[in-house]
């Protein structure tokens, strides 16, 4: 479901003027300011004032230069990127910024022995050059599509103070609590710890003086004082607005100094079963049999009072491969799903529980399994307590079983769960590699995010020709792996390799009086956050020059 | 006396000894630890065993201290006033601490001096004038008082001035949140930004100082010697206020004495609600992140405060009632 934004629309930019103070909520503090060691979303929102991007997104996600002058040029083989840079880049030392910063931060982040939180993987990276002070050049081991939007848009440090840095000591470095040098739209000015932190404009920022003179990220981490502290014009951008539910986005809504917009994000909630051999879900049929008793709609809607959006496939709508005709969707059809059932050789007993023979050897299997699901996530919960009363129809008895994040993914991890709930954040591309290809099975390998089981060498096949496909032209790129991407869809919505719940849908608010602030398509604004597009902090302005 | 202080203290040391120990072995053996891997997919074995010997959890090749020896190490260096370093924000806990330490002072004994500003004279006026309309409103309104939770008021107090009163001039421009940059160092700013949270934790203190000073008053108003000070001729306000409140005001000094500590520890839900950071708000956090030095850091402050304060009720206690002797 999208709602369309309401309020006014961007003015005109010959209204555009200088100063003012921007103040937005920050829905909790951040624990750094190194953009190596940041993990959170907060962070990440701090950083985006501070360091520029060297690629960041348009406002229909589209990968566009930020430091980068223009698109990198591709090899005919996919092999070889050249990025060159705009010879404008000053760090606020005033020292340019250059293929040395370039080379130093990719060096840093893929330092194994980097202690973070943030999973930096530039495995696909064979070499990098530098080719004269503003080139850098790229080699591959292979093409790799994903390259250029999980790679090559993301932050760029000064060499000057993380050339040499200790990466398995980078938490204790003096920047990781005053970052002095940095290049972004703002200058980093203080941090109070619990309180905010505190930046000012950088004048010589290469895209062009920021037009607030200030900004405050204001920790607020109630999240309906947040949204009260919007309403009230205590702040002026409220980028996490959604947590404060149903009635804290109409609220603002209803307000007339306030602009929302509510849109599909890059991130959704499944319901991962465990497919391994002897496991309850371990037959494809008893898949399409939960999937034919379940009425995702209504799930969906009680759960997330409309901060989701029914989901079949693991593109979300937000993404440019996303095609609603390319997945398999399970209408509700309870005789379906007890006849899938027996052919899968479950039988109810007199007690209304599923039995089989037992796989794992001698006497019977009764359908009994946990739902895990995260403590203190409501959504998750309640829609872990629908599918379970839901399912009971077919013989399933499902428990949900809320459990603390602390140790919530230790036994996924060992593949010792019958089923969990869990959120995933998306990035820009839509490369689905580490929850789905079979090389990612955990705990069969060290590394992935494929707790499930599945394994399918024709899904594997097209994961690896999608994120081998390199064209000339993102643009070119990007209509030959959609293609591909329309097959995948298909297997993983049909073979029911997870059971996708919902797609987030979150909200922004603005105060009416800044200026500059544009939804994309379908009224998104997430290349506003994280640091998806430093440069829009630049572009915003005080209507009022406040 | 000097010996009953010097005795309270040596017990309050002995005591704060086996309430490091509990909550101590209480951290390590709770389920989840401050490192998941789930977290970081790829993170290096090198990293995982560095933070876990930095938390004093394991040597330095990654083998595991037994708890007792881990206690063993953290006693040796809190016994040189070191906490150890927060584990999520990679800085002293006492650094942490002192950062906060003086917003939750501000905030929870700005809301004490307004409780018992407000309390005690609404207490000793209700008892004073028994049964007068006074008497029957404030006691009422006492019980709202107590009835509701300070973080459900906080929340009323943000729902009220953050969007009915909004155009209202009863809205006075009331911030929503914490302190702002200014800090103490605006203190007009600060002012302003300390009235709804201060308010929503010294309302509930009010209905119970008044409720407690009224109770306390009554009892000693009916006592002979007050009967014997007014046959003697003495003016009502000298017998009040001069013989009754003082031996009316003890029970309070006890109320006092337990909610000094609670200022060190901060108010967690009202912190929270008005984004004031204070060591309440680090101590959820730390609780959550699995912090361990921070959460063993703030439980032995305020362990700390409740001994040192419970002595400074008692040793109160012989001031006002010359009738105590230690």
């Amino acid at each position: 479901m999208l709602v369309s934004a309401c309020g006014t629309s961007a003015p005109s930019t010959s209204e555009v003027k200088n100063g003012g103070t921007l103040i937005f909520a920050l829905d909790s503090d951040a624990t750094t300011l190194n953009p190596f060691v940041m993990s959170t979303v907060p962070e990440f929102r701090a950083l985006s004032f501070m360091y520029p991007n060297l690629y960041s997104a348009d406002k229909n996600l589209n990968v566009i230069p930020d430091l980068a002058d223009g698109m990198p040029s591709v090899s005919s083989d996919g092999t070889v990127w050249t990025v060159k840079l705009k010879k404008t880049g000053k760090w606020s030392d005033g020292t340019p910024m250059t293929a040395d910063d370039v080379l130093a931060t990719q060096k840093l982040q893929a330092d194994p022995t980097l202690d973070t939180d943030y999973s930096y993987d530039w495995s696909p990276l064979k070499t990098i050059e530098k080719v004269d002070t503003y080139t850098v050049r790229y080699t591959l081991n292979a093409p790799f599509a994903p390259f250029l939007a999980v790679n090559l848009a993301g932050y760029i440090a000064p060499a000057s103070v993380f050339g040499k840095v200790d990466a398995a000591k980078i938490r204790n470095m003096p920047a990781s609590t005053n970052p002095t040098v940095t290049g972004g739209p703002y200058k980093f000015d203080k941090w109070v710890p619990g309180q905010e932190i505190d930046f000012s404009a950088n004048l010589s920022y290469y895209n062009g003086r920021p037009h607030y003179d200030k900004v405050v990220a204001k920790i607020i981490t109630d999240a309906t004082a947040a949204a009260n502290a919007l309403i009230n014009g205590d702040v002026s951008w409220h980028p996490s607005l959604g947590e404060a539910g149903a009635g804290g986005i109409s609220k603002a809504k209803a307000a007339s100094n306030v602009v929302v917009h509510t849109y599909e994000d890059l991130g959704y909630i499944d319901f991962r079963m465990n497919t391994r051999k002897g496991h309850i879900f371990d037959n494809v049929m008893t898949r399409q049999a939960l999937a034919s008793v379940l009425d995702k709609a209504s799930i969906v809607q009680a759960a997330t009072q409309g901060a989701g959006a029914p989901l079949w496939g693991d593109i979300v709508p937000a993404s440019w491969a996303y095609d609603a005709n390319s997945v398999v969707k399970y209408p509700l059809d309870v005789a379906k799903a007890k006849s899938l059932m027996q052919q899968a050789g479950w039988t109810i007993g007199a007690d209304g529980v599923a039995t089989r023979p037992n796989p794992n050897g001698g006497g019977t299997q009764k359908f009994v399994g946990k739902i895990r699901v995260r403590a203190g996530k409501p959504d998750r919960l309640k829609a872990a307590e629908i599918i379970s009363d839901q399912v009971k129809q077919i013989g399933m008895q499902l428990t949900p079983d809320p459990t603390d994040f602390k140790v919530f993914y230790k036994p996924i991890q060992q593949g010792n769960f019958d089923v969990f709930i869990a959120g995933f954040s998306l990035t820009l591309d839509p490369d689905d590699y580490s929850t789905a290809s079979s090389t990612q099975l955990q705990p069969e390998h060290h590394e992935g995010q494929n707790w499930t089981g599945y394994s399918n060498p024709q899904l594997d096949s097209l994961i690896s020709q999608e994120r081998a496909t390199v064209k000339s032209t993102d643009a070119a790129t990007k209509a030959a792996r959609k293609a591909i991407f329309n097959q995948i869809e298909k297997i993983i919505s049909g073979d029911l390799q997870t059971y996708m719940l919902w797609a987030d849908v979150s909200s922004m608010g603005w105060s009416s009086n800044v200026g500059n602030v544009a939804a994309g398509n379908g009224d998104n604004t997430i290349y506003y956050d994280v640091n998806n597009n430093p440069n829009s902090r630049a572009e915003w302005y005080s209507k009022n020059g406040k | 006396m000097t010996f009953y202080v010097v005795r309270r203290l040596a017990i309050g040391v002995f005591l704060l000894f086996l309430m490091s120990a509990m909550f101590f072995t209480l951290t390590r053996v709770t389920p989840g630890a401050p490192i998941s891997v789930g977290e970081n997919p790829r993170i290096h074995q090198s990293v995982i065993i560095l933070r876990l010997h930095r938390l004093g959890l394991t040597d330095e090749k990654g083998n595991p201290y037994p708890i007792p020896q881990q206690y063993v190490l953290y006693m040796g260096a809190l016994l040189h006033g070191d906490l150890g370093d927060s584990y999520v924000y990679n800085r002293p806990v006492t650094t942490l601490l002192m950062q906060r330490l003086p917003n939750s002072i501000l905030l929870l004994g700005a809301a004490l001096l307004v409780a018992l500003a407000i309390g005690i004279p609404l207490g000793i006026f209700a008892a004073t004038h028994q049964y007068s309309k006074t008497d029957m409103t404030t006691s009422l309104l006492s019980y709202v008082g107590v009835s509701i939770p300070s973080f459900v008021l906080g929340l009323y107090l943000l729902i009220i001035f953050g969007a009915f009163l909004k155009q209202s001039p009863l809205h006075w421009g009331f911030p929503l949140f914490g302190m702002h940059s200014g800090g103490v160092d605006d203190p007009v700013d600060l002012l302003y930004h300390m009235v709804l949270p201060v308010t929503s934790l010294a309302i509930l203190q009010i209905a119970i100082f008044s409720r407690f000073m009224r109770a306390s008053m009554l009892e000693v108003l009916h006592q002979d010697y007050i009967r014997t000070a007014r046959a003697k001729g003495l003016s009502i306000e000298k017998v009040n206020y001069k013989h009754a409140l003082r031996n009316a005001i003890l029970p309070i000094i006890t109320l006092v004495a337990i909610a000094i500590p609670q200022i060190v520890n901060g108010a967690i839900i009202t912190e929270g609600i008005f984004s004031w950071p204070g060591t309440g708000q680090l101590a959820f956090q730390a609780v959550v992140d699995r912090d361990y030095p921070v959460i063993l850091g703030v439980v032995m402050l305020v362990a700390a405060g409740t001994v040192l304060f419970n002595l400074i009720a008692d040793v109160t206690y012989g001031v006002a009632d010359p009738r105590i002797r230690y």
